[in-house]
């Protein structure tokens, strides 16, 4: 009789816990993290065994965390790896939309620009035109100038996100470690289904900062590494994280891992997860590149501008000078130099440009160099020539010192317009031509172009006189001395001198004269605003691409690259969902399966109290007849 | 065995049921607000760069319009001013005939002198006609200077750099003209040799200006006719020293022939006089009608007097003819370029249309496409809604 009671009470009491547990289950439903819990029933074995024992009824194993590691850890993956893409999505999308907005992009200031010069090549000598122009002009170097700040400033607002993620990491990290402490303590006692879930919570934050991975150890805490499996928590200790600043990085900073005077470098490349990931794989693929081409942009654009306005002739008659004001290219010296050797850069040829920084490495009197866009190296001893940069000593470098040669980092934010006032544009061509009124032949002469805006004698009146006719003589004409006679004629072939170039055609007759010299002053040609007009037709960009279709496919660029990883970005968050139902499949609440449990259970512990009810009545019964 | 769903896994991918498709009828009320379907370079990346040049190419067009009518205008003055000088040159040349009738006195051609000088006037003004801001359209790229000025003939100050503005992505018209190629450089006499009597001559010889009759035998020498008596002459080429007629009789009018020249004299000469005939000169239009005024104002009391006269008259006559030729010339010149100018606007608007036709295949929303697949859209969104009700109503807790 005491053994149904003892059973019944068993059962009872097991069926409360089990009661419970699916409370718990319920109450949690909707708690993020939450691992559902089972109750595990062992029945208790009679106590002697021989044939007819009665077992003496039911004992609460466990309450059971329903959590398998692997597929928590494919939750933590899929979801560091979906924050990384979205995170550079959602800044990509930034760029996508500031290159080809109408009131931002640069390609409606070219036009404008373009058409400002037409205007004041159809009409030289208004003044109001003029005026037009350089308006235009300042336009375009704000344009260019506000886009790099935009671009810049998105560069700074990652810098201060990236390092309050990294505070983030490192408080979680403490919090985590705190946390192993406090399983590693209650050790095998149980109970510990709640923190462990809290544990893979604070996991599953830091996964969404940094890829992290997780090591489960036999004492029960969960050891973490990132990057290059360098260790952030082991048990209870743990590792900070934070960045510095390092000039010979791309990014211009370093982010380590450490503590004390212990520091070591985490591997930009290794670190893909999480926000982090996602700001560093921005500032690699999308911005750097974007920052480097429009810098390049603007410094082909406004120097092919200056140099060619430098060959043209104000109304005052005197040369233009640079229209556009852009830096020149920096060189950044190592702290790690031990020499106080630099380097000196010019810029050789502007159609050779790459849009890249590069690494040099000073070793043994020759130079190593790198293309940080795509890796390419190239040495020799300096002054050594890439990509139309002359890259020179300026010192003595000990071995090992390095320098970065930036040419396009942040050209456009200092690109400005020097002029300032409208009758400072050089719209006439630099030497013009006049055909003897006398001349007996019908030949006519071309234009001169000027070859070489720095010879000496550009500006001296040259005459070219036909000796007889097949040659001629040419005749500097204020000193009178030949710069060549007898020259044999044809036509067509090109005659060049003191740094121009033309070209005589047809017949000449003995007694022709052509003279070339500077352009007559008060000029309304406008030949050279035509020539600047010109360059916007000039395969300027690498030798390959106008400068409108180097912005149109920097757009397309921007456009692609933020297309895929919004493409990416929506395969990763399926997986993602995917990982979690996956997860939830095991761990997760249903309130339907809870239903059911309760009512299970329910039942079960009324059919025990039944028991108790009918162990009674036997009782009450076997009591009626021992007291009759 | 299929997952066991729970109410957490359910609410999410519900949640992202929801917001999926309220994303996408976002996007296409964007497209269908805004009109086009690339609102932002991600949208269509390839498209979004020929965007950008169609844009730009577009933008040169119009401003090639622009620089056709800036052009068409300065060209239209040009003409106009051209049209003026071949009148007021055909008027001159009237006078010339009319002043070389044997019946006008001394008066008659004083009179026409008077009138000449007035011409003469609105030759000047034509040769200096400026354009809309005040440049001077025949004087090159020297604009700002008066290229011609009365007292000083050959004195040009313009030049010869020729004004240009492209007007179609290929092509490029000159807007102006030389001065010195409708105004100076005319040839003198016939336009290939002019004839002059020796001002000493004491006979009232006249020589006409004569004709080339052989291209191919023309040494464009320079040569004199010399009268030995007042019946034989002689023909020198002056360049060689060589004679190359000698002791020709003399009878008036008769045809001199030579080295491919052909002319005649007329009238009685002298035994000394000379005639001289130079090739490949050429005389400005403005000196050529100062010495007919000179030779206007010349009264004349004997033959030979008169014969001056004549011959004058007669050299300023071939003058005012070559003249003609020389601004008829430049005027179709520009006329051509007017007629360039009409065309290329045509091809530029021809382009125009095919650009824009592009861009609006590349860009253009297609707002049937859009409004039904907004409906669908839509649909789905409905649908969703009354799933999650159905679906969240449903609870085993409400059957216990």
């Amino acid at each position: 009789m005491s053994s149904v009671l003892n059973n019944a009470t068993t059962g009872l009491l097991a069926f409360q816990r089990a009661i419970a547990t699916t409370s718990q289950n319920i109450a949690n439903a909707n708690t993020e993290g939450y691992s559902r819990q089972r109750i595990d029933l062992d029945s208790i074995s009679p106590s002697a065994h021989y044939a007819g024992a009665v077992g003496r009824g039911v004992r609460v194993d466990n309450v059971e965390r329903l959590h398998n590691e692997f597929s928590t850890q494919r939750v933590i993956e899929s979801s560091s790896a979906y924050t990384a893409e979205d995170t550079h999505l959602n800044l990509a999308s930034r760029i996508d939309a500031l290159v080809a907005d109408e009131a931002l992009g640069l390609s409606p200031a070219m036009s404008e620009f373009d058409a400002a010069l037409q205007d004041a090549a159809a009409n030289p000598s208004s003044a109001a035109v003029r005026e037009v122009l350089l308006g235009s002009g300042q336009a375009l170097a704000d344009r260019f100038s506000s886009m790099q700040i935009e671009l810049s400033s998105t560069r700074n607002e990652v810098a201060q996100r990236m390092d309050s993620d990294i505070n983030e990491v490192n408080e979680l990290a403490l919090s985590v470690a705190d946390l192993n402490r406090r399983i590693t303590l209650l050790g095998t006692q149980g109970g510990t289904n709640e923190i462990e879930d809290q544990r893979d919570l604070l996991i599953g934050r830091i996964a969404d900062l940094i890829d992290v991975k997780t090591v489960s150890q036999d004492n029960g805490a969960v050891n973490l590494a990132i990057g290059n499996g360098q260790w952030l928590v082991t048990d209870s200790m743990t590792r900070e994280m934070r960045i510095v600043s390092d000039a010979t990085e791309p990014s211009g900073q370093a982010l380590q891992i450490g503590g004390g005077d212990l520091w070591e470098n985490l591997d930009d490349n290794v670190t893909t997860g999480g926000s982090i990931g996602g700001y560093l794989a921005f500032a690699r693929d999308t911005l750097s590149p974007t920052e480097q081409r429009l810098g390049r942009l603007a410094r082909v654009v406004a120097e092919g501008i200056n140099e060619t306005h430098r060959s043209g002739i104000k109304p005052d008659g005197t040369t233009g000078q640079d229209w556009f004001d852009v830096p020149g290219p920096l060189v950044i010296e190592s702290p790690d130099n031990t020499s106080s050797a630099s380097l000196s850069i010019t810029i050789d040829d502007n159609s050779a440009l790459q849009a890249s920084d590069y690494e040099v490495r000073h070793s043994a009197g020759n130079l190593y160099v790198t293309r940080r866009s795509d890796g390419e190296t190239f040495d020799g001893a300096a002054p050594l020539s890439i990509d139309g940069l002359i890259i020179a000593l300026d010192g003595t470098p000990a071995d090992g010192d390095t320098f970065i040669v930036s040419a396009n980092g942040a050209v456009a934010t200092g690109m400005s317009q020097r002029l300032t006032d409208p009758m400072d544009i050089a719209l006439a061509r630099r030497l013009g031509v006049d055909i003897g009124l006398e001349n007996p032949g019908r030949a006519t002469i071309e234009q001169p172009s000027v070859t070489d805006v720095l010879h000496p004698g550009l500006d001296s009146s040259v005459e070219i006189v036909f000796t007889a006719d097949d040659t001629y003589d040419v005749i500097d004409s204020v000193s009178g001395t030949a710069l060549a006679s007898n020259m044999s004629f044809t036509s067509g072939e090109a005659i060049a001198y003191n740094g121009w170039q033309t070209r005589i055609s047809g017949i000449p007759q003995l007694g022709d004269s052509f003279t070339i010299s500077p352009g007559d002053t008060p000029s309304t040609d406008n030949g050279n605003a035509l020539a600047l007009s010109d360059l916007q037709d000039a395969l300027s960009i690498n030798g390959t691409r106008t400068s409108v279709d180097e912005y149109a496919s920097l757009v397309s660029y921007v456009g692609g690259s933020t297309r895929q990883l919004d493409t990416r970005a929506q395969g990763l968050s399926t997986l993602l969902a995917e990982a979690q139902d996956r997860r939830d499949a095991l761990s997760g609440v249903s309130l339907d399966e809870e239903a059911v449990d309760l009512s299970r259970f329910t039942q079960a512990y009324q059919a025990s109290a039944q028991v108790v009810a009918t162990a009674d009545t036997l009782f009450q019964n076997l009591l009626a007849v021992v007291s009759r | 065995m299929s997952l066991r769903i729970t109410d957490t896994g359910l609410n999410r991918q519900m949640l992202a049921d929801l917001q999926r498709t309220q994303s996408t009828i976002a996007e296409t009320q964007l497209q269908i607000g805004s009109g086009s379907r690339i609102n932002k370079p991600s949208d269509d990346p390839g498209a979004i760069a020929r965007l950008v040049d169609i844009e730009s190419t577009q933008s040169r067009l119009d401003q090639y319009t622009r620089n056709a009518d800036a052009a068409e205008s300065r060209l239209v003055l040009e003409e106009t001013a051209m049209a003026s000088a071949i009148e007021t040159l055909s008027r001159l040349r009237e006078l010339a005939v009319q002043a070389n009738n044997d019946t006008m006195d001394d008066a008659g051609r004083t009179a026409i002198a008077t009138e000449i000088t007035e011409r003469l006037g609105e030759l000047y003004e034509a040769a200096n006609a400026r354009d809309a801001a005040g440049e001077y359209l025949f004087a090159g790229t020297q604009g700002s200077v008066r290229p011609f000025s009365p007292g000083n003939l050959n004195a040009w100050n313009g030049n010869e750099v020729p004004r240009e503005l492209p007007i179609t992505l290929n092509r490029t018209v000159k807007s102006g003209d030389f001065g010195a190629d409708a105004f100076l450089r005319v040839p003198a006499g016939n336009g290939t040799f002019a004839v002059s009597s020796n001002p000493g001559n004491t006979g009232s010889g006249v020589i006409d200006a004569g004709s080339l009759n052989d291209s191919a035998s023309f040494t464009a020498h320079d040569y004199e006719i010399l009268f030995t008596t007042a019946n034989t002459y002689d023909v020198v080429d002056l360049d060689t020293g060589t004679t190359v007629i000698a002791g020709a009789t003399y009878t008036a009018e008769e045809s001199i022939i030579f080295d491919g020249i052909d002319t005649y004299i007329k009238g009685v000469p002298a035994a000394g006089d000379s005639f001289q005939i130079v090739s490949g000169e050429q005389k400005d239009i403005f000196s050529a009608t100062s010495s007919f005024i000179d030779a206007l104002n010349q009264p004349f009391t004997n033959a030979t007097e008169r014969a001056s006269t004549r011959q004058l008259i007669d050299n300023a006559l071939s003058s005012f003819n070559q003249s003609l030729e020389s601004l008829s010339t430049v005027r179709s010149r520009i006329g051509a370029r007017l007629q360039i100018i009409e065309t290329s606007r045509n091809e530029n608007d021809a382009v125009n249309i095919q650009l824009a036709h592009t861009r609006s295949d590349l860009q253009d929303t297609d707002i049937t496409e859009a409004v039904v697949r907004l409906e669908n859209q839509s649909t789905t969104l409905e649908l969703l809604y009354k799933s999650f009700e159905r679906v969240d109503s449903l609870s085993l807790f409400d059957y216990l």
